[in-house]
């Protein structure tokens, strides 16, 4: 009979349920909008006001004409707004329409379930766009709002409070969550069966070129660059330089990498030259580089890299770039020797890092002539030109344009600026005293959480600095935003600049409150513990996990630890439940009179249901005699406590019944 | 699978056999995925592959916790149904063709509330029922009547699809339970009233009417208009007035009188005829072949008089 098909009740929604929908509907689109049109708010909306009328009884439901024209036009809307590609957005839309214009199709408890199936699946697809702490605990509230719809499907229909069903509900998840874990670390991770598109912004980032102003857009974003969690002690501010990209190609305006610093060679082979000229002194760090999706390849690190991952590439520019686009969040441990000495370089390079264009600037190139023969050696000209920088310049986000000889029009006329204007001027102007120069860009430091030892650098903290090849000692850093502007590499941009600048400065949230920060500064901790631990959880860190609790690592152990594990938390579970279910709140007098009655069941007397214990006990005195005193006297006491309130009698019972022998 | 069906239900009526009371223990549970929770196993495999194509973590970790809250409903769906317990109540006897109704006691024996309760018999609309801990609820069942005599409860199929619908719990239940069905009452011309019994002269009727007979003793209870209130005033004590109907004849509705060569429309034309003697007060007596009831009036008299004819050539079975 259990498989025996029943007439099926073609049961309508209550007012209740459709409530429910509505809530869970724009709690779930709602993170969406960051992906999808805004205007699909406006088709959610118009739908659900629809769906509430037919509800009301005005309005009917769509005829299946009216259904394909409202399909129709959301599908030309979305052609007109995303274009024909298929895309990871307009998948998201095509699946947040869908959902909103199924509403006009709910009709019983069947669409009501299909409906919530939905709203999981674009659950899910909210992670893949936002997927810090935050988004978890968002989507556990979303995930109990689901349950509670559910829910209120299977309880007595009537008017409740909605904390009926979440309450439950609640209680219910939070059971799930030790079953959730064993299988969250237990399950294998498999790669992707099929690729699949991803979410694509335009993201603020370094680009592979610098001409004047292009920082400034950088410089006004708060957007997370990357983390960085050290193994031990954070190093100094000054000293977190994150090479990005290095420059040596100068057209007169804009820098950008050579065409030798672009091609395969330089990852490969020649990288591989350069390790073995590479000379690591000391000053050891290791750590841990969250880096969030940027859209370009390159990386950030220390220099100079000792190891790194396999699925990273070292350039020979001393720098780390990932084989492809960082599409995604990616994570990589490196462990950089910030005190090193490079031994070699080869003529190609040393031309190329000499590379001037034929004309322009006449004027610092005759500088730089002249000071060199003033100073007689490469320390001393720079010396003399971080000086001038030092006397004569002033560092502001908001320098006056240039003009067609950038570098002499900044240097020895505006003489404003911030890091770009100041590497550019300086590598131009070695070059010129024929001294082998180049840019790098990266950022530098970055925020410094006093919580956990970890560094969050946002694009604000975009920075471009020089590199002088000093023979004897390879390449040697130069910040000439430093020789201006000491703070800004040793207590960070914000201290760095004049308060009209700092307007210009993107500020992150609660940066003016000690309170805030410190919060923040938790909240960050928390982030970046959720990354390393939750997000970057993959087959490898799952391998060394398993082996730590469960030694050899092999399928059956795995398998025995499943079973055992959740068939221990299911029964400790089930135990729990009924143990609370089963405690009744029985009075004290009753449990006592219960022990007094399971030791005359004991030979064989039963109370009666509506027998009192005096009628009881006289049954009993009745058949056994000899007892007449001792239960006599028992009930007595029982009665005393019951309705005198004798509690001298309560301890004299308690004792009686313990020493009672039938 | 329908072997395997048979086979099932054979093994879950042994472990529930008919009985008085019904508690329900672990032994008599039984859980499965719902066709609900069947397509919610098919989601979480969607969502873990979305989750594995992206390789993101947080998606799989949904999946799983899907996964886990299907685990965690399967608890949750049997504590739903544990100790539950069904005992029969009152019934309301119906004729062949009416509706039958059966009430059940239901005890909740545990400090939590049991949701969404489905009771099934038959192919009849389940019924719902909420029971709160400790409380007792009255549930009624109503089964159409087809046949003449004893109806018994069908075993009741209870289900539950608390908390969230994906795992269905059920349970048999095989009450000690039944109702008495009449005979469908079929209108005929004539009453079917016995011959040799019409003896002419006045009967007078058990029944109240309005010629006096005399003084009764009291009796606590008696309508106060009935009280001789003169003699009482005289000092006479309590006394009723007997006022009784007289009756110029006394019918019986007889078997013989019918054309018996169907039986059960015999039934029901005499089972028409008691109900209209009953319903117009008219004092009436039956004679069946194996059992007579004395002349009388009432809801009583008829219920035996119906009773007879129910169980007219039903072998006495016992509950």
């Amino acid at each position: 009979m259990i498989f025996n098909k029943r007439p099926v009740q073609e049961q309508s929604l209550s007012r209740e349920s459709l409530a429910w929908l509505f809530a869970v509907q724009i709690f779930i689109i709602a993170p969406h909008f960051a992906t999808v049109p805004a205007w699909i708010a406006l088709v959610w909306g118009a739908v659900a006001f629809w769906r509430w009328k037919i509800f009301q009884g005005a309005w009917n439901y769509p005829t299946k004409l009216k259904k394909t024209l409202l399909v129709f036009v959301c599908c030309i809307g979305l052609a007109l707004s995303m274009g024909t590609s298929f895309r990871f957005e307009s998948m998201v839309s095509l699946l947040v329409i869908s959902f909103s214009l199924k509403l006009l199709e709910l009709k019983n408890k069947k669409d009501f379930i299909l409906l919530i199936f939905i709203a999981f699946f674009i659950l899910a697809a909210q992670f893949i766009e936002f997927n810090y702490f935050a988004a978890a605990l968002y989507g556990f509230v979303c995930l109990l709002l689901l349950c509670a719809a559910l829910m209120q499907l299977y309880k007595k229909p009537g008017r409740h409070s909605i904390w009926q069903y979440i309450y439950p509900s609640m209680v219910i998840l939070l059971q799930a969550i030790p079953f959730m874990i064993i299988l969250f670390v237990v399950i294998p991770r498999i790669g992707s069966f099929w690729a699949v598109p991803s979410p694509i912004h335009a993201k603020t980032g370094m680009s592979n070129s610098m001409s004047p102003g292009d920082f400034t857009e950088l410089m006004e974003s708060d957007e997370l660059a990357f983390r960085v969690s050290f193994l031990n002690a954070v190093p100094a501010r000054e000293k977190l330089y994150w090479r990005s990209l290095v420059f040596s190609f100068f057209d007169g305006r804009m820098w950008s990498q050579s065409r030798e610093q672009k091609t395969e060679n330089y990852f490969n082979q020649a990288s591989k030259n350069l390790l073995s000229h590479v000379q690591y002194k000391g000053d050891r760090v290791e750590y841990d580089v969250i880096a969030e999706a940027s859209m370009k390849p390159w990386l950030y690190a220390l220099a100079a890299p000792e190891t790194w991952p396999q699925n990273i590439a070292f350039a020979r520019d001393m720098r780390l770039q990932a084989f492809g686009p960082v599409v995604e969040r990616m994570n990589y441990h490196v462990v950089s020797s910030l005190d090193y000495q490079l031994n070699e370089l080869n003529a190609a390079e040393l031309k190329q890092n000499l590379q001037l264009p034929k004309n322009g600037n006449p004027q610092t190139r005759a500088r730089a002539k002249e000071w060199l023969a003033e100073t007689g050696s490469t320390d001393k000209l720079i010396e003399k030109l971080f000086n001038y920088y030092h006397q004569s310049f002033f560092y502001t986000l908001k320098p006056p344009p240039l003009g067609v000889d950038v570098v002499d029009d900044f240097l020895w006329n505006s003489r404003q600026g911030f890091c770009e204007h100041f590497s550019s001027s300086f590598v131009y102007f070695m070059r010129a005293a024929n001294i082998p120069a180049r840019v790098v860009v990266g950022y530098q430091g970055g925020d410094i959480n006093s919580v956990n030892t970890s560094i969050t650098v946002r694009q604000r903290d975009a920075h471009a600095w020089a590199e002088v090849w000093i023979e004897g000692r390879g390449w040697v850093t130069y910040d000439p935003t430093a020789a201006v502007a000491p703070e800004r590499v040793k207590k960070g941009i914000e201290q760095s600049l004049s308060a009209t600048d700092r307007e210009l400065l993107a500020k992150p949230f609660g940066s003016s409150v000690t309170l805030l920060l410190r919060i923040r500064e938790q909240w960050d901790a928390i982030n970046l513990k959720w990354t390393l631990w939750v997000m970057n959880y993959d087959p490898s860190s799952q391998a060394s996990l398993l082996e730590r609790f469960l030694g050899n690592v092999s399928p059956m152990r795995v398998a025995i630890f499943v079973v055992v594990s959740g068939g221990g938390l299911s029964v400790l579970l089930f135990a729990l439940l009924m143990l609370r279910s089963r405690k009744q709140d029985l009075p004290q007098t009753t449990l006592v009179y219960f022990q007094l009655c399971k030791k005359l069941k004991a030979a064989g007397f039963i109370p009666f249901p509506n027998e009192t214990p005096r009628a009881f006990a006289n049954r009993v005195i009745a058949s056994k005699p000899e007892l007449a005193v001792t239960l006599g006297h028992l009930i007595d006491l029982y009665e005393r406590w019951t309705y005198g309130e004798d509690n001298q009698a309560e301890v004299q019972l308690r004792s009686g019944i313990r020493h009672f022998k039938v | 699978m329908s072997q395997f069906k048979q086979y099932f239900q054979r093994w879950a009526a042994k472990r529930s056999p008919r009985a008085d009371r019904v508690v329900l223990q672990h032994r008599t549970i039984y859980v499965f995925p719902s066709k609900q929770g069947a397509a919610f196993l098919v989601l979480i495999i969607l969502i873990w592959v979305l989750g594995t194509n992206y390789q993101n973590n947080l998606i799989l970790g949904l999946s799983f916790f899907l996964t886990s809250l299907m685990l965690v409903s399967i608890i949750h769906a049997f504590k739903n149904l544990l100790g539950l317990t069904f005992v029969p109540d009152a019934t309301r006897h119906a004729a062949v063709g009416e509706m039958a109704s059966f009430d059940i006691q239901i005890t909740s024996s545990y400090q939590h509330d049991h949701h969404g309760l489905l009771l099934l018999v038959d192919d009849f609309y389940p019924v719902r029922a909420d029971i709160h801990a400790g409380k007792t609820t009255h549930v009624q069942l109503n089964l159409s009547a087809r046949h003449r005599g004893w109806l018994k409860l069908p075993r009741i199929v209870l289900k539950s699809y608390f908390p969230f619908g994906m795992i269905r719990a059920w349970a048999y239940i095989d009450l000690k339970h039944r109702a008495l069905i009449f005979p469908q009452p079929i209108a005929c011309d004539q009453p079917p009233l016995g011959a040799g019994q019409g003896d002419e002269g006045i009967y007078l009727s058990t029944q109240r009417g309005d010629e006096f007979q005399g003084f009764q003793n009291y009796q606590p209870g008696a309508p106060l208009s009935q009280i001789a209130w003169k003699q009482f005033a005289r000092g006479a004590g309590m006394h009723l007035k007997d006022y009784r109907a007289l009756q110029s004849e006394q019918f019986w509705l007889d078997w013989q009188a019918l054309n018996a060569r169907d039986t059960e429309l015999a039934l029901s034309n005499l089972s028409y005829w008691v109900n209209y003697f009953a319903d117009n007060n008219i004092e009436f007596g039956l004679r069946l072949p194996q059992v007579t009831i004395e002349p009388g009036v009432g809801d009583v008299h008829r219920l035996d008089a119906l009773t007879a004819l129910a169980l007219f050539g039903r072998i006495q079975e016992d509950e």
